[in-house]
């Protein structure tokens, strides 16, 4: 007889390993930057109606299938529909893939926490990121050795993630009170240093200073429904597999606005840290901020490090402080992306926990030594790209398809009134049908232009191929034939 | 910091910290 269903010890916890996966780098690095390059405070009108029309309804429909499937994506897909569990695997190797080079990043964190005790990068943090820490190759075709350091990164993060989730979502629910609102305690100093630098209110205005005419411009809408679309940690299956392990009756719709708004909430405010110390760093300098700011690995492991150098005093402590924030942004979004994969194998073919997280763990690091070599960083941006930009934009899309015209949103809509708090009404239907189907598919077909434009940052085609668009095509081939498979305890449990 | 940036910090301050803290009185005894 099957063991029945794990369970989180309580609601917080749900809620806390929601918010823990969703707040991830993105937040700190990539939110601020997309916003000072999209009209500024202006950008949070796009971004609100983002989240309201289109973070928050899809973030209902994972909760809702989760709860009511109980079980992983490929579960709850072959629940909706006999013979779309291809669908669940698809997003359930989405986040495979993700997984593999996500944990690179908290490798090059566990570094820097070691290097910002004597502010190792000195005062030329561009050099010390690429030729010391990556030892970067000359392009995706030289991949040569694995410098030690990522090395060690990478396997201390993959025993963390062991850890914590070997033992199931009890563990998780305990660790999540901790690494949630520790990152959250580390913006807040980030955020009063980096206000009482000279020059942080001429960063903040760079960050806030609304640019209405903006709002005119359609990529500026498309970005604010991308930065809130990727920000919540949708189509990777991980919503669906967290809210699994809730009770049948439990609250949708208030869990989403919970989790959603408190996503955003930390985004807006990392803003703050990052872009007073950008000011700061432009004074320094003696340049505009618009030539400091940026986003991505060259903001924070570049950029920020450069701005922490020339502070006058405790350099090596707001080191630590910020790469610790960025440690912990990043662990709880990775072991939810595992968590994700290794509930699917054990639903579908009956793995005791223990063997499928060590199996995933040791995979995800293997797979993950490519990216910690000294081509790493190549294969990283193309294989990021294309997962993004083809991988979940086009999961989303179907996924919305799926329940809006083959489930129905009507009947979903009513078991999210039954269970929930907060009732839904009509506009859910229409946001899942209508709206979000549009604006992912004008994303995708803009996408599938610009590619076929020019070559992604001028990398050579045999590796656009390779990374790109085999990776993409390769996931959806083995969803489809993993979603044919039989399985040794059923999906339908 | 133009009047233009406050309005937006006051806006953005209300809308997502507003937005959490009505969602958060409105959880009720459900798990």
């Amino acid at each position: 007889m099957a063991e029945p269903r794990e369970r989180w010890t309580s609601r917080t916890h749900f809620i806390m390993a929601a918010i823990g996966s969703a707040v991830g780098l993105g937040n700190i690095w990539r939110f601020p930057f997309v916003a000072y390059a999209n009209g500024g405070g202006a950008f949070l009108i796009p971004y609100f109606v983002a989240l309201l029309t289109a973070g928050i309804p899809l973030m209902m429909l994972e909760y809702g299938l989760g709860i009511k499937m109980q079980g992983a994506p490929p579960v709850a897909f072959s629940k909706v529909k006999k013979g779309f569990e291809w669908l669940g695997w698809w997003s359930i190797l989405a986040a495979f893939v993700i997984i593999t080079y996500y944990a690179i990043v908290m490798a090059w964190c566990w570094n820097y926490i070691y290097h910002s005790f004597t502010v190792a990068w000195g005062n030329d943090a561009n050099a010390f990121f690429f030729s010391k820490v990556l030892q970067l190759s000359d392009g995706p075709g030289k991949l040569g050795g694995i410098p030690l350091g990522v090395f060690i990164g990478l396997l201390l993060t993959w025993i963390a993630v062991y850890l914590i989730i070997h033992k199931g979502v009890g563990r998780v629910g305990k660790v999540v009170m901790a690494t949630v609102p520790l990152p959250l305690i580390l913006i807040a100093i980030l955020v009063v240093r980096g206000l009482t630098l000279p020059g942080a209110a001429e960063g903040v205005n760079f960050y806030l200073n609304p640019d209405f005419s903006k709002l005119l411009e359609p990529k500026v809408w498309l970005a604010a429904y991308g930065q809130v679309f990727f920000s919540l940690s949708l189509a990777m299956g991980i919503m669906i597999v967290y809210a699994s392990y809730m009770p049948k009756d439990s609250d949708v719709t208030n869990n989403a606005f919970i989790t959603s708004f408190a996503n955003c909430g930390t985004s807006f405010f990392a803003g703050f840290a990052i872009f007073s110390t950008l000011g700061y760093l432009a004074q320094c300098l003696g340049c505009n901020v618009s030539e400091v700011a940026g986003a991505g690995p060259g903001l924070s492991f570049v950029t920020i490090p450069t701005a922490i150098s020339m502070l006058p005093f405790g350099a090596g402590f707001f080191g630590v402080i910020f790469f610790i924030t960025l440690l912990t942004l990043a662990i709880d979004s990775l072991f939810s992306l595992v968590e994700a994969d290794v509930t699917a194998i054990m639903d579908k073919w009956g793995i005791t926990r223990g063997k499928a997280t060590f199996g995933m763990c040791l995979v995800g690091f293997l797979i993950g030594l490519v990216f910690a070599s000294r081509g790493g960083l190549y294969w990283l941006d193309i294989v990021d790209h294309w997962i993004n930009n083809y991988g979940l934009t086009a999961i989303g899309l179907v996924e919305v398809i799926v329940i809006g015209y083959v489930f129905g949103t009507r009947p979903f809509r009513e078991f999210l009134n039954s269970v929930s708090e907060v009732k839904v009404g009509v506009w859910w239907d229409i946001m899942i049908k209508v709206v979000t189907p549009i604006i992912l598919g004008v994303t995708l077909v803009i996408s599938l232009y610009e590619e076929f434009s020019k070559a992604y940052e001028g990398y050579p085609t045999w590796a656009l191929i390779v990374g790109g668009w085999a990776v993409v095509v390769g996931i959806i081939i083995v969803s489809l034939i993993l979603g044919r498979s039989r399985s040794k305890k059923g999906v339908s449990q | 910091m133009s009047a233009g940036a406050w309005i937006m910090l006051i806006f953005g301050c209300v809308v997502l910290y507003g937005g959490l803290a009505w969602s958060l009185s409105r959880t009720g005894k459900k798990r």
